[in-house]
């Protein structure tokens, strides 16, 4: 079956229950470091890049690129979710249009498959 | 051992104060009562790294001192964080920006800020947790998700609690979710709007003419169809006492303070037709009492500049990410706050080309890329103070154990005699020259 390389998607950002215990544990703890390396793509998108949970999917955004590890949401397929933290700021917005507020949600992004010949 | 009861636990801003901790030879060996992130913090409420000066172990006086040197040499410094910490500790911190000239921003302004623009354009029709758990029939979810950022609001308030008038708690409310994603917190509620991403404004502009007796001539409005608009108005009108909760989801998305504003006019709609209040859910313990502090010390809740001796407020201009991003400020004192961890790369790393102080109970993201860091006593457990709940209802945080280390608020302090000192002697030595 052939898979598609690359979905264009929105990329939104936000506290999980994990990701909170992780703050609270501290920023080195595995639970933090785990969490806030993972992406929640929608069964539909999963399908569509041929994923199952775990593998290597790189997100980019016009700040940057980050791998993640996925893991399937409840989520439409034109969205995807990534934990607060490092990794995912490397993928958010400084831009702020005059409200202070950089772009953590609705950020366009590209989402594709790691294949073993790009590690 | 020693127990200490009803203890507020400062994490999120739902303000738990019904915390039992169990201290045992200095050490908290049980807290009950809390959620999984509660118990976490206070298990790991313990004194992190020495204080260090350019990653080296030093004394404390030193590493103040060293703090000293780079702020009073700084032309613009920025003050940042402020939200995990004290409202003492706050007020100090806006006094210190005062004496330096400094720019001061908490992390509201990369959270609720924008809703704290459109409460300034529009007001709060709001009310406290207490009328919630009493009073409330509907309860509207907007842009957030308790079950996994508060997750004892539920049962403490706005859903399970049973209350006065809401014996039977659940089977008394209605709950109505609005998402982008089908949340946990989507699951359970009666009725689940799923918005298109960045198009919150079109639904509440949908609900506000419906509430105000007009038609719907569109398909669709962000997602979502007229009926589904329809439906939602009716129980919204047909609430004895409405709450709407809102998040991050209209913060931050695509139109911001506009999105805030159109919610807090569809609250004041709805106050023509019924009781309704609105709570913003804020994240962190006490980022509440850091807008509170600094609008009744500055006049402003946050984006503050001091530099013309006078404090001017400009979101979009003294807010940290603007700061940081545009390179505009030579030195930055971080506050009980891990911006290196939270805010987008691009203007956090920034920070480690700066001189960077970093106050904090832990050896953060941040306080690794840091000049100086000074390690302090975790307020709320090694440090007594007052917060603020998300309704801005001020509670009271026990110490319970000692730390070797001074409070946020005495480390301000100092700071503060030291800066003030060291322009003293310049202003005497420039008189002698």
């Amino acid at each position: 079956m052939a898979f598609i390389k690359e979905v264009h998607a929105i990329l939104i950002t936000g506290r999980t229950l994990r990701q909170g215990i992780g703050v609270a544990e501290g920023k080195d703890s595995d639970v933090y470091r785990e969490e806030t390396s993972q992406v929640e793509l929608s069964a539909g998108s999963m399908a569509k890049l041929g994923l199952k949970h775990g593998d290597r999917v790189e997100v980019s955004t016009d700040s940057g690129v980050e791998t993640f590890l996925c893991r399937p949401g409840d989520l439409p397929d034109n969205v995807v979710f990534v934990p607060y933290g490092p990794p995912a700021n490397r993928l958010t917005l400084n831009t702020t249009e005059g409200s202070g507020m950089p772009g953590f949600k609705g950020i366009p992004c590209r989402v594709r498959r790691v294949i073993d010949e790009d590690i | 051992m020693r127990t200490f009861e009803n203890t507020v636990c400062s994490f999120c801003g739902s303000l738990c104060d019904d915390i039992v901790l169990e201290v045992e030879d200095n050490v908290i060996t049980k807290a009950r009562g809390g959620c999984a992130i509660s118990r976490r913090k206070f298990l790991s409420a313990i004194d992190s790294e020495a204080p260090l000066v350019d990653g080296k172990e030093v004394k404390f006086d030193e590493a103040i001192n060293a703090a000293v040197e780079i702020l009073a040499k700084a032309r613009h410094p920025l003050i940042y964080g402020l939200s995990s910490t004290s409202s003492e500790a706050q007020a100090a911190a806006v006094k210190l920006g005062e004496t330096l000239g400094a720019s001061v921003d908490s992390t509201s302004s990369v959270c609720h800020g924008p809703g704290t623009v459109a409460k300034q354009l529009v007001g709060l029709p709001t009310c406290t947790l207490g009328e919630v758990k009493n009073r409330a029939d509907v309860v509207v979810f907007w842009g957030c998700n308790p079950v996994e950022a508060h997750p004892r609001h539920f049962s403490r308030y706005s859903v399970q609690a049973k209350g006065l008038l809401r014996e039977q708690g659940r089977r008394d409310r209605k709950v109505i979710a609005v998402d982008v994603r089908r949340t946990a917190t989507a699951r359970i509620a009666d009725i689940f709007l799923q918005v298109a991403p960045n198009e919150d404004f079109q639904v509440l502009t949908a609900l506000r003419a419906v509430i105000n007796g007009n038609e719907l001539r569109e398909e669709t409005f962000g997602g979502i169809s007229p009926e589904e608009i329809q439906d939602v108005c009716d129980v919204l009108q047909s609430a004895e006492y409405g709450v709407f909760f809102f998040g991050m989801g209209l913060t931050m998305t695509q139109g911001t303070h506009h999105n805030v504003r159109q919610a807090l006019s569809l609250v004041r709609d709805l106050n023509r037709k019924t009781a309704f209040g609105v709570i913003p859910m804020r994240g962190h313990g006490n980022v509440a009492g850091t807008e509170t502090v600094l609008a009744w010390q500055t006049g402003y809740p946050f984006g503050i500049n001091f530099s013309r001796g006078y404090p001017r407020y400009s979101p979009g201009e003294f807010t940290v990410t603007d700061l940081l991003s545009r390179r505009e400020v030579d030195a930055a004192l971080i506050v009980a706050s891990d911006p290196a961890a939270t805010l987008p790369a691009r203007s956090a790393n920034y920070l480690g080309e700066i001189p960077t102080i970093v106050i904090d109970p832990y050896y953060s993201a941040t306080a690794k890329l840091a000049r100086v860091f000074l390690p302090s006593a975790p307020v709320g457990v090694a440090a007594s103070g007052t917060v603020y709940r998300m309704d801005q209802v001020p509670l009271p945080l026990r110490k319970v154990i000692d730390s070797k280390y001074p409070s946020d608020h005495d480390i301000l302090l100092a700071i503060d005699k030291g800066v003030t000192a060291c322009s003293a002697s310049k202003e005497a030595l420039s008189m002698i020259l």
